[in-house]
């Protein structure tokens, strides 16, 4: 009896294979407890995971971005440029200013792997 | 072949359709502390609709409580008698509750000592209100002239009130309701210190620090919170300083200074206005007079941290 090497069962099942494997591979982020901090005037204006690509445009044409693993200052008005050319951060402690307008990029973990503080 | 594509497909849009991503904010505005929402979401939308009924709720209840700048608290202050919204009345009543529960170690009706303490605190040049001042107004702190019929509540004598340890453990509790109404149930709500969890981060659990109060950026302990509140006083969290020396917010109605027993106490419960008001009563009570109001709840957690630094830990925060 002729057999074919691949029946359509065996297609199907492989392909729901590869994909619960895709699923695993790009499903299952590392969470590694690390933030990208925006702070304007002083306050803490608003908080994203590191781990995750994102992207701030402020009215003072600041765009910060973030690709998922590092977080940087991608354009400002400002004269000088300083917070640019301090190029993409990652580690925690880190930051970036942009003074002239009063706002910082700060790389920061929380506390391990608590998620908030009370 | 069709139907396997199908099953394929499906399979596909299963998989996808159940990996919410995590969103985060953090904002001030409200109860005069920094908020920070967080949580797994199927959308940007949906996080966006849990933010507004967060702000909403915290709007619509700062204004209820509010006693310095325009609430209905601070009306009711002046008038001496007011036709209020239920939810205010509500919350009153369960101060007086609150009041007989802790052996009045959590007094609504404490207002006019309060603000001696509010109004040193905030001037421009912070300063210390005098043993006779406090005495005074510590005069017109009975519970009992606080009464509500209906929707009318009535102060007697020159008693004014200040919801300041209930108010953010009773809104923390209608956003619970309002945010599981809404379907929402990963997510935690951090009210400066009073964490409201929602659901159990898919079975993880979330991780909850508590202050280390000699130590900022540190953490003393961390809890594993799952639908519950995890609320701290702390010594650290409102202060000024006389002199060199710091006084907190946290006053005793016994010497009617800042309490000195601990730096904090944190308490860990399902219900969160009633972690708030415990959170405060025990700071002002010895451990054993705590522990005795303690016994009237069940599931309930403690840690407090003592002014030496000792770490003593009650009920399910036992290690």
């Amino acid at each position: 009896m002729e057999r074919k090497l691949f029946q359509k069962k065996d297609i199907i099942i492989v392909a729901v294979l590869l994909c619960v494997a895709l699923f695993v591979f790009f499903g299952i982020k590392k969470d590694t407890g690390e933030r990208a901090e925006i702070w304007i005037k002083g306050e803490l204006y608003r908080t994203y995971d590191l781990n995750e690509p994102f992207e701030l445009s402020l009215d003072n044409e600041i765009v910060i971005k973030g690709n998922g693993s590092e977080a940087w200052f991608h354009h400002s008005d400002c004269p000088d440029k300083v917070c640019i050319n301090t190029g993409k951060l990652h580690i925690s402690g880190e930051w970036a200013a942009c003074l002239p307008n009063e706002t910082v990029l700060k790389i920061v973990k929380d506390n391990g792997d608590v998620d908030t503080v009370s | 072949m069709k139907k396997g594509f199908f099953v394929l497909i499906l399979f596909i849009a299963l998989l996808t359709s159940c990996s919410p991503a995590k969103y985060s904010t953090q904002f001030y505005g409200y109860f005069d502390t920094v908020i920070s929402v967080e949580g797994y979401f199927d959308s940007e939308e949906d996080f966006n609709k849990a933010c507004g009924i967060v702000t909403t709720t915290l709007r619509e209840y700062d204004s209820l409580f509010d006693i310095y700048d325009d609430g209905e608290l601070k009306k009711l202050n002046e008038e001496r008698e007011l036709v209020s919204s239920p939810e205010l009345v509500r919350a009153i009543e369960f101060g007086v509750e609150a009041y007989n529960v802790t052996n009045g170690y959590c007094n609504i009706a404490m207002g006019n000592t309060l603000s001696l303490w509010h109004d040193a605190r905030e001037s421009d040049s912070p300063y210390l209100p005098t043993l006779i001042s406090l005495q005074e107004a510590q005069r017109h702190s009975d519970i009992s002239n606080v009464k509500t019929d209906g929707e009318r509540i009535t102060l007697d004598g020159e008693t004014l009130i200040d919801m300041g340890a209930v108010a953010k453990g009773f809104v923390s509790d209608v956003l619970r309701q309002r945010l599981t109404d809404a379907g929402f149930d990963n997510m935690y709500v951090n009210l400066g210190g009073n964490v409201v969890v929602l659901g159990n981060k898919d079975g993880n659990g979330w991780n909850v620090g508590i202050r280390d109060p000699l130590n900022e950026s540190g953490i003393a302990d961390a809890v594993n919170v799952n639908d519950a509140c995890l609320v701290t006083s702390g010594s650290y969290q409102r202060f000024f300083e006389y002199n060199g020396k710091k006084y907190h917010h946290i006053i005793s109605p016994d010497t009617l200074y800042p309490s000195d027993r601990y730096l904090s106490v944190t308490v860990l419960y399902e219900n969160g206005a009633w972690a708030d008001v415990l959170s405060t009563a025990l700071f002002n009570m010895s451990i054993d007079d705590g522990k005795e109001v303690l016994e009237k709840f069940d599931n309930i957690g403690v840690m407090w941290i003592t002014s030496d630094n000792e770490y003593i830990y009650y009920g399910t925060l036992k290690k």
